[in-house]
């Protein structure tokens, strides 16, 4: 069997986190006391490891010692807490946070005679965090990141011993040294209404689709992108030929970022994806563009099974997977370099800012293997400053030829696709490359203003918001089609024309959609009132509804209300309608009146059974009762002690009545009756072994109904006919004959081990031969000897 | 709607008029499923489709029957096929 690696998501290891402090036992005495010693200070090393773990654990819960301490912490690990209180959650994950506050925080070069780095190199300003005991692995471990040589496992997050973020202020992170670009030409800017279509159109589709099924290894399952991609009718791209970018419009990257933002949900052991039951979708797909840009940010740095950009040269762990890979590294590091840019609102270089980042975190981080420094034994100065620049140069090609080229496609690709940047070309570049960026209104609230608005106000915001009416967006036509100017709808118009129509066409400016009967039962089935439903059609229409569409869409709402499927009723049955009515004046039932003698009931079966004495209760899901004897000549009997109140209606269809209620009969006119009226023998045969008390029906009733249906293979060819038979006393007198060249030619087929049948107009000379060859066949049947009954 | 060739009497009457019952105290039938209709005339309609009929195994009123067990879906699916537009109610009345 098949296993299944789980990775936890976020709200699972925050779960997790109590149990930190219990873990600090397992953890050396000199490693406790560098730990007590950010609380404490010096006085930490006069700790044993014993008290050194109680003051610990104290502290932990002591808001005064958190207050204090936070005092007493280095930018760095302000820094890191602060990351940490942006995100809302005290737990985060590993790769996102050490690229952050490696970038942040680079670690000065410092070369003598060589310097090495390694692939855990840039776990250094974390671990520095996990070692001063500010933060902890959520797998249990204590040891550092990055320690071991032969293996690439990371515990994927790590957590907040204690409750920093009352005492730590967020501020706006240095800006990076970069220059804005002068000139940008024919800039380009996703369209925000593509970008909530394609959303809303991927969640709706999900929402039909009902879920979606992961691999063994924790991979999409191919059926499930394929019926997405139909659902959604984005077909399949060709990832090659067009270097990655129509990889976006593809189900995995918006299957990814619904999870990453928690409203899907990844059940590892069943293998499947379903909608997160928390989560409010329909809710956040209305908000306001640059509100959800605050959602799919941090999505985008989270998300996994997808990639920008598949490098020749990186290796990565977890790939086939799904956990965290440096890709996740990456993204936080970029998207926290776009909100240290010197001015929000100016271009860059795509170029300038991979080099600004190139030289904070380049020497430790890469995709592939990192550059190692060494000069020469005995070097001169001269050898050594020109072994440093080979190195230097080589790190700086490195770059540019990976970690630059995931820069320009992420920038490009998900970045513009989710509407964070706008990009431009250079003027005088004859490349036509679109190398110029910068923050779009959207990009600069999910990333920028995050460092300068307090959360608070953000919530604020985003909440006020979420009340826009929208204006005049669409036009319906009478022919039910309903155009939609992009520029104009707002995301909840969107949302609303995505749930009562059926898309046809788009592009970039204006999506057709036609009004249909389904469509318009499916909203409402999924909670759209009728009246709600004209009023928002109404009030985005640039014109007022023509009076036909009004009309049916009224008719169609309308016609819902004549017919109700009522799932999961339960029904009271009284003998009579006096029993019935008594029992509805009593109170002691609440329900509605059904017929002569049942109740709708409208109360539970337990408060029920408290208020009313009940000759029984029969449940019909999922296993109905089994009241029938079912017998070999299609007598059908229904047990009196089970009957219940559907049986008899269920035989109605496949058997006939007699006088007595309790007695019916399958018979050929009552299973072609029923194949008359559509049914197939296999559906007559379930529906009576479903209510069989013996579960199943008898073999001989089963061949019956097959034959009357006169289903080909069953029951098979029979025949009863006279023919002349051979009989031997043993197989071998049987072989014996049946080789016989000139017996056989007399022979029709041997039947069992001993015994032939004979050609009939050869009985008389066949009887000649063997009476001749002394076999003196007699006249009587042999029959098998009949074994003696016990006494 | 197709209708059945066949008599109705079969599918319809004797069946689904559930006999009087020999009851002497409630029986509470649970997890049913139930077609409701605003008319009787619907109902009849439905009965005497040839395919939603046969699943209508219980008739509780003139505008209330019951769906056989573990038919509930296709109940459903056939209702959208023939151009009804039921309204799903879960649970109680």
């Amino acid at each position: 069997m098949s296993r299944t690696t789980v990775y936890p998501t976020l709200d699972e290891y925050e779960r997790k986190l109590p149990d930190l402090a219990g873990r600090l036992s397992g953890i050396s005495a000199d490693k406790l006391k560098k730990m007590a010693r950010v609380w404490v200070g010096k006085e930490a090393y006069k700790l044993n490891k014993e008290s050194a773990l109680q003051m610990l654990k104290r502290s932990f819960r002591d808001p005064e010692a958190v207050r204090q301490l936070a005092e007493n912490l280095t930018p760095m690990e302000r820094d890191g807490l602060m990351l940490m209180k942006l995100r809302e959650r005290p737990v985060v994950y590993t790769e996102e946070l050490a690229a952050e506050l490696l970038l942040l925080h680079p670690i000065p070069f410092n070369p003598t005679r060589g310097y090495y780095s390694t692939s855990g190199k840039h776990y250094t300003r974390l671990n520095e965090m996990l070692e001063r005991g500010l933060l902890m692995r959520c797998d249990g471990r204590n040891d550092a990141f990055g320690d071991s040589f032969y293996s690439y496992y990371v515990c994927e997050a790590v957590g907040l011993v204690a409750d920093f973020f009352e005492v730590i202020e967020i501020a706006p992170p240095p800006a990076l040294p970069l220059k804005p670009a002068p000139e940008a030409v024919a800039p380009v800017a996703r369209r925000p209404g593509e970008l909530i279509l394609q959303l809303t159109a991927f969640a709706q589709a999900f929402d039909r689709l009902g879920g979606a099924q992961l691999t063994a290894k924790g991979q999409y399952a191919n059926p499930s992108l394929a019926k997405l991609n139909k659902l959604l009718g984005w077909g399949k791209h060709d990832d090659e030929a067009d270097g990655g970018m129509a990889r976006l419009f593809g189900v995995e990257f918006y299957l990814g970022l619904f999870i990453a933002a928690d409203l899907l949900r990844v059940n590892y052991a069943a293998r499947e994806i379903s909608v997160n039951p928390q989560a409010k979708i329909q809710e956040t797909l209305e908000l306001p563009l640059d509100a959800q840009a605050r959602i799919w940010a941090p999505a985008y740095r989270s998300l996994r099974r997808w990639r920008e950009y598949s490098l020749r040269d990186s290796y990565y762990y977890s790939e086939s997977e799904g956990g965290q890979t440096k890709d996740n590294a990456l993204r936080a590091a970029l998207l926290l370099a776009l909100g240290m840019l010197p001015d929000s609102a100016a271009w860059y270089r795509i170029e300038d800012l991979s080099e600004a980042m190139r030289q904070r975190i380049g020497r430790h981080f890469s995709f592939g293997y990192l550059h190692t420094y060494s000069a020469p034994w005995k070097s001169t100065p001269e050898q050594q400053e020109a072994a440093l620049a080979k190195y230097e140069a080589d790190l700086a090609a490195s770059w540019r030829n990976n970690e630059q080229v995931w820069i320009e496609h992420a920038i490009i690709g998900p970045l513009f696709h989710l509407g964070l940047v706008e990009l431009a070309r250079e003027p005088r570049d004859k490349s036509e490359a679109l190398s110029l960026f910068r923050l779009t209104e959207a990009g600069r609230a999910a990333l920028y203003e995050v460092f300068r608005q307090p959360i608070e106000k953000q919530n604020a915001t985003r909440a006020s918001q979420r009340e826009q009416s929208g204006q005049a967006c669409w036009i319906v036509q009478p022919n039910f089609e309903v155009v939609v100017y992009l520029d104009q709808a707002t995301p909840r118009q969107l949302g609303f024309i995505e749930r009562i129509g059926v898309r046809q066409k788009s592009d970039a400016a204006i999506v057709t959609y036609r009004l249909t009967r389904e469509s318009v039962y499916a909203a409402l089935e999924e909670g759209v009132e009728a009246r709600q439903l004209l009023e928002t059609l109404e009030s985005g229409s640039q014109h007022p509804l023509p009076p036909g569409v009004a009309r049916t869409l009224g008719d169609w709402a309308a016609r819902r209300e004549r017919l109700a499927l009522r799932l999961d009723a339960s029904v009271l049955e009284f003998p009579d309608a006096a029993a019935r009515d008594a029992a509805l004046a009593s109170g002691k039932v609440k329900g509605v009146s059904v017929g002569q003698r049942f109740i709708l009931i409208e109360q539970s079966e337990k408060t029920l059974k408290g208020s009313l004495r009940l000759g029984g209760t029969v449940s019909y899901e999922p296993n109905p009762p089994r009241p029938l004897d079912i017998h070999d000549d299609g007598t059908v009997t229904i047990n009196p002690a089970q009957r219940d109140l559907l049986i008899a209606g269920e035989l109605a269809a496949v058997a006939e009545a007699t006088e007595n209620p309790l007695r019916w009969r399958i018979t050929r006119e009552s299973v072609l009756a029923a194949r008359s009226r559509g049914w197939t023998a296999e559906e007559i045969i379930n529906r009576l072994e479903r209510r069989s008390a013996k579960s199943y029906l008898p073999l001989f009733l089963r061949y019956a109904i097959q034959g009357w249906f006169g289903v080909r293979d069953e029951p098979g060819p029979t025949a009863l006919a006279a023919a002349p038979l051979l009989q031997t006393a043993n197989a071998e007198v049987a072989d014996a004959i049946w080789q016989c060249g000139f017996l056989h030619p007399h022979l029709l087929a041997r039947i069992g081990g001993r015994a032939l049948l004979v050609k009939p107009e050869s009985v008389k000379e066949l009887r000649k031969l063997l009476d001749e060859y002394g076999f003196a066949p007699g006249k009587e049947v042999l029959l098998p000897a009949q074994p003696e009954k016990k006494k | 709607m197709k209708k059945s060739k066949t008599p109705s009497a079969l599918v319809s009457a004797a069946p689904l008029a559930p006999a009087e019952s020999s009851l002497n105290a409630p029986l509470l039938h649970t997890s049913l499923t139930l077609v409701e209709t605003a008319e009787p005339e619907l109902l009849e309609e439905l009965l005497a489709d040839r395919r939603i009929g046969p699943l209508l195994v219980a008739r509780l009123s003139d505008c209330v029957a019951v769906v056989a067990p573990g038919h509930a879906k296709e109940v459903h699916r056939w209702l959208l096929k023939a151009g009804h537009t039921p309204r799903i109610v879960d649970g109680a009345a």
